[in-house]
């Protein structure tokens, strides 16, 4: 490098560390990829060697790749090269001073929503103030972590304080090749949550990225790595309701859990990344990679997510059951309004002997939205007495909108026992009928079937989440009817 | 057969046969097609599961056959053991040929047409997505031969089925049918197609039967393949169907080495109906692959679609059945299923049942299921006397045989039925029960 | 004192597609007294349920009719159960993952917005709905199921009138609710509707037997035929079909 961008680059290290941000910082990180920008985001976190040399294979791999077409899915070409690689932290002097700057429709989504005052000046990008509510209460959280023994920290810091657990178990669960999206994401990650739960410890609370410090707007490339080591159990929950607006409008994130022996994870996501406008300009494409790894014998990892935001959502959260006795769980409410599209789905993998997974996938579509279920059961000669359970159910509003369904069942094992099923449907008129002579209107008459439909999937969500996600249903379906 | 070959032997082979005028430009273009687009590799979705290297790294020989006495003779003999219907004279067609000197049946309200009047429909129904989708049929029509249009007249509600049987005897051809059905309104027809040959005859058969129906025509037709088990089988059939027309499509798979089946039903106009059922056995290294596609493309159109596969020791089987609902397609009706049973330890099935819906007025639903025979069936006979094998035996023919109830000629059913028994494991034991 | 009449049915022409199924039909039910309406299999009864429950399969081509005043062809469906219609349905429809305690809270809910009055909160409610459970003769634990989904035929008539209990209309349209009862859940629906009865409602039996009219005694009884009412009377009328059918009335009527 020249004398003078290593000068500069000094420079930027020690504002960073200053914790405020000038206008040279914006200038000095131009959008584009090569090797030099993936060098420079592993310099500027201080990461040890094996980190960069790791994130350094995995661009050099990306080259080589082409982006997959074969998702139910169409969007104009991304240019990778005029996105910018390393989010500068957000000039302050922009922001909103108060939550009466703030759009007033964005408030009246928080109201509808049910988001609690506090939160959503933070929501917001507030300037500093409101956020000092939020960090007091989170400390007292890292208090109760901590005499347990569970870390729970960003992925950052878990490279700084934990290396040698983060070297152990990344990329073992989505390898860097894995896709398109995972290599990229192994090349520039930016930041992200990491857990580890030591053996026999029940985590004492649901771990919330609301809650973690730092939690600044790194949603671009997030990685994250949850360990639950012998016999633990974790419940993570990931995302909020209330619409998340990003200039990056990239969003390929990868997530892998480890459950060894007799543990459980359970991942919880709700979603609702801008999805665009009413004429389906603007929002986010979100391509997400996340796998569990049930390593060990008895373990058990379930994926339970509320999808509503986002213009495109590729997403397919996996369990690959290694261990004897493991148990893979899938429960999934998708849905599409207005010019959005899903391809979303899940893929159980059965290795060991009497494995178990249970798909609940219910999906819907309005508007001119199109929702793919893609899933793949596949049983290896090696999963003696494999179980498998789908249920696929779509539900359409209107006559424009798409609803497909491709599930692959690949059965290499005899005693295996696959069933799948799947709906489609619309909300028929004598139940809508029914509902408003009982005087409901024809609004609350839609809300209530819709979330009847998808009430399978709602009992599994941690209790906050599961209200949070009935009133997110009914605002993203707003518009949907009439 | 590499694509150079193929090539050559399109020149050297055309000029062996009487090739009529209209077909010239309409083989040329096709051949021309196969160029571009070459063997579905895959790579494509819809051949993922099923490699045609066996074929095209084979070295087949793609002249239309010229069966002399003694392959006829042959041929007679294979017949007599495999009869479908000891009640009804089919046609017979010799590694691909009609047998010379033989007559269709006759049959009121029922003609059976050459070459050029079959050219004069293919003319109308060749086109270019079609060979973009299956370029197996753009080569088919290049080389087709025996060239047969079937055509009933209006109105005609024909009672006699009307069997082909297509019988393999000499080994290493390329035999390409191309058989097109014709049905006018208020029509009606059964048509059966057989496959037969010797277990030591390896070629390939690469068969199109385009059907065109009008309103209110009614086809029924099953195909049931007992190719020998060195033999490949690649087809196509397709459907155009109008206003209230219906058709009936059975296929049984128990014979050959590589098969790949490919349906395509386009319920045009509004009251169609489509109703698709299949078994298929696969072991020892046999690979059967059905690919069905119904297209909804009107309101208040009916599809049924069943398919079972039983799947016995280094067996493969594969399912893909794709519905698609279109856009202003409100009231349809959609049922799909694809169940399969796994005999062994070593047998493979990939099944995808796939539903693309573009409209919210219809109900559709499919289900697939992979398992072993229900224990407590089994429980329930044995603690009736019955041996376990017995039982197991009887259990896995009904879960076959509770599909191959639908075909309605009985002497083709009972045939069919007695066939599959034939081939499940310990017949001995069980089979004289039936 | 003659009581306010509460529905004015005039001159009503209906149709199902495109076949005329009401005629002409002429209705007044006055508040404190229960109607019923009986007639041969589709002389129309259920046609005129769903039509004065607002549903669109039907049209009206003619004709008015006013419900506490009201011009209530002008009203959506839920608007007319705000106003106190309540229909119990013939073939109560199903609605899976809804449960019945929830279906019923937010109908009480929007009743009560629309009167103005504060909503239930949950302790109040489930006071309220184990008293007519119990009425009803009806274990709680239905009220997790779903609304419908595994009901016996007997048990879907019972939820429509417990549904009617708890949201007390002004004015009760039920849908052969007795057919598929065994006299012991006859019974008890009887019960429920006779406990509805007072000077300021209405309740209108849309029937095809008597036996229903021995338990809840109807003020007046109408034969509907034809797409019309052909004969009204008292609840000998009923006694009579049921011993000699209709053919007689439309008869009677055809030569009058």
């Amino acid at each position: 490098m020249s004398t003078e961008s290593k000068e500069i680059s000094d420079l930027v290290k020690q504002k960073y560390q200053h914790g405020f941000v000038t206008e040279i910082e914006q200038e000095l990180v131009p959008p584009g990829l090569d090797e030099d920008v993936v060098r420079l985001i592993s310099r500027k976190k201080g990461e040890p060697a094996f980190l960069t040399d790791w994130r350094l294979k995995a661009f050099r791999h990306w080259l080589t790749m082409t982006e997959p077409t074969w998702a139910h899915v169409r969007y104009t070409p991304i240019d990778y090269q005029s996105i910018s690689y390393f989010a500068a932290p957000k000039n302050m002097a922009d922001a909103p001073k108060s939550l009466d700057e703030v759009d007033p429709k964005l408030l009246e989504t928080y109201d509808k929503l049910g988001i609690p005052l506090h939160e959503r000046a933070k929501l917001a990008g507030v300037a500093v103030d409101a956020v000092f509510d939020s960090v007091s209460v989170a400390t007292t959280f890292k208090g109760k972590l901590a005499k347990a023994g569970v870390i729970f920290c960003s992925f950052s810091e878990a490279v700084k304080n934990h290396p040698a657990l983060v070297e152990k178990y990344l990329g073992t669960v989505v390898p860097q090749r894995d896709n398109f999206f995972a290599t990229l994401n192994s090349a520039v990650f930016s930041d992200g949550s990491f857990v580890y739960v030591p053996k026999g410890v029940r985590c004492p609370m649901e771990l919330s990225t609301y809650f973690r410090i730092n939690a600044a707007n790194t949603g671009q490339f997030e990685r994250t790595l949850i360990i639950a080591d012998e016999g633990s159990h974790v419940s993570y929950l990931e995302g909020c309701t209330a619409p998340m607006r990003d200039e990056n409008q990239l969003h390929a994130a990868v997530v892998e859990l480890v459950a060894l022996e007799d543990a459980q994870i359970k991942y919880s996501t709700v979603q609702n990344w801008y999805p665009g406008d009413e004429h389906g300009v603007g929002g986010i494409y979100n391509f997400v990679t996340k796998r569990g790894d049930c390593r060990g014998a008895n373990s058990k990892i379930s994926w339970t997510q509320v999808e509503t935001g986002s213009a495109i959502t590729w997403k397919y959260p996996s369990c690959v059951l290694r261990g004897e006795n493991s148990v893979g769980e899938f429960y999934s409410v998708a849905v599409a309004n207005n010019f959005q599209q899903a391809d979303t789905g899940t893929k159980m993998i059965h290795i060991g002997k009497n494995t178990r997974s249970t798909i609940i996938s219910k999906g819907i579509s309005a508007g001119r939205a199109e929702n793919s279920y893609r899933g793949l059961v596949r049983v290896m000669p090696s999963a003696k007495g494999a179980r498998n359970y789908t249920q696929c159910d779509s539900l359409l509003i209107g006559d424009q909108c798409g609803a497909h369904t491709f599930p692959y069942v690949e059965a290499r094992e005899r005693s295996a026992r696959i069933e799948h099923e799947a709906t489609t449907s619309k909300i028929s008129e004598d139940q809508l009928f029914y509902c408003r002579q009982r005087g409901l209107s024809e609004e609350d008459a839609v809300n209530m079937i819709v979330n009847g439909f998808c009430r399978e999937v709602f009992k599994e969500l941690p209790m906050e989440f599961a209200v949070e996600a009935q009133a997110l249903l009914n605002v993203s379906l707003e518009g949907s009817v009439g | 057969m590499t694509l150079e070959r193929l090539h050559e032997a399109y020149a050297s082979a055309l000029s062996g046969l009487e090739v009529s005028d209209t077909s010239r430009p309409l083989r040329d273009a096709a051949m021309d097609s196969f160029g571009k687009l070459g063997y579905p590799s895959r790579r494509r979705e819809d051949w993922r599961y099923t490699d045609l290297k066996p074929i095209s790294a084979g070295n087949f020989d793609p002249t239309p056959a010229i069966p002399n006495s003694d392959h006829i003779k042959h041929a007679h003999q294979l017949l007599d053991e495999s009869l479908l219907d000891p009640n009804v004279s089919p046609m017979i067609f010799v590694d691909g040929q009609p047998e010379p000197g033989t007559h269709p049946p006759e049959l009121s309200g029922l003609t059976v047409l050459g070459p050029e009047q079959t050219w004069e429909q293919i003319g109308n129904l060749q086109r270019k997505e079609l060979y973009e989708r299956h370029p197996l049929a753009a080569l088919n029509t290049a080389f087709a031969s025996s060239e047969t249009l079937i055509r009933v007249s209006e109105g005609s509600k024909i009672d006699q089925p009307l069997h082909l049987v297509f019988i393999t005897v000499e080994s290493g051809k390329v035999t390409q049918p191309r058989i097109l059905i014709d049905m006018p309104q208020d029509s009606s027809l059964t048509v059966v197609q057989h496959f037969i040959g010797e277990d030591t005859a390896a070629g390939w058969t690469n068969l199109v039967t385009q059907i065109t129906q009008d309103e209110r025509s009614n086809l029924t037709l099953y195909r049931v393949q007992e190719h020998g088990r060195a033999q490949f089988h690649t087809e196509l059939l397709e459907s155009k169907l109008a206003r209230d027309a219906h058709i009936k499509l059975g296929y049984v798979d128990l014979g050959g080495s590589l098969i790949r089946n490919d349906v395509q039903i386009d319920l045009a106009e509004p009251g169609a109906v489509c109703e698709l059922f299949g078994v298929f056995l696969t072991s020892h290294g046999q690979h059967v692959d059905n690919h069905t596609r119904i297209d909804h493309s009107a309101p208040q159109t009916t599809s049924r679609e069943a398919f079972r596969g039983i799947i016995g020791e280094r067996g493969r089987g594969v399912f893909n059945g794709k519905v698609v609902v279109h856009r202003g397609a409100e009231g349809t009706d959609a049922e799909q299923s694809s169940d399969n049973l796994l005999l062994s330890e070593r047998g493979e099935i990939d099944t995808k049942p796939e539903l693309e819906i573009y409209t919210d007025a219809v109900k559709c639903a499919h289900g697939a299921t992979v398992g072993e025979l229900d224990p407590d069936q089994l429980f329930y006979m044995r603690s009736r006397g019955i041996d376990e094998g017995t039982a197991k035996g009887l259990l896995t023919f009904a879960f076959a045989n509770d599909v191959l109830r639908r075909i309605e000629l009985p002497e083709v059913r009972k045939r069919v039925a007695s066939s599959v028994a034939g081939e499940l494991p310990d017949y001995d034991s069980w089979g004289g029960l039936l | 004192m003659k009581n306010e009449t509460l529905l004015c049915i005039d001159d009503l022409h209906a149709r199902v597609e495109d076949r005329m199924i009401l005629n002409g039909l002429n209705l007044e039910v006055p508040a404190g007294e229960v109607h019923a309406i009986m007639g041969p299999n589709a002389s129309g009864k259920s046609t005129l349920a769903q039509v004065l429950a607002g549903h669109d399969n039907y049209e009206v081509t003619s004709g008015s009719i006013r419900f506490l005043g009201k011009d209530l062809l002008s009203l959506s469906p839920e608007e007319r159960a705000r106003e106190g219609l309540f229909l119990a349905f013939q073939y109560p429809v199903e609605i899976p993952g809804v449960n019945n305690a929830y279906l019923l809270k937010a109908a009480l809910n929007a009743h009560r917005t629309a009167k103005g009055i504060p909503e239930v909160d949950a302790f109040e409610f489930m006071r309220l709905i184990k008293d007519k459970m119990e009425l009803m003769e009806m274990s709680t634990d239905f009220l997790n199921r779903s609304v419908n989904q595994g009901f016996s035929g007997g048990e879907k008539k019972r939820n429509e009138i417990l549904q009617m209990l708890m949201l007390e209309p002004r004015l009760a349209v039920l849908d052969e609710t007795d057919s598929g009862l065994d006299v012991d859940a006859l019974k008890v629906v009887a019960t429920g509707i006779n406990s509805l009865r007072d000077p300021e409602r209405a309740t209108i039996l849309v029937t095809h037997y008597e036996r229903l009219l021995e338990l809840v005694v109807p003020d007046r009884v109408h034969v509907l035929a034809e797409g019309t009412i052909l004969k009204s009377g008292n609840h000998e009328l009923a006694r009579t079909l049921d011993k000699r059918g209709y053919d007689w009335v439309r008869d009677e009527s055809a030569s009058a």
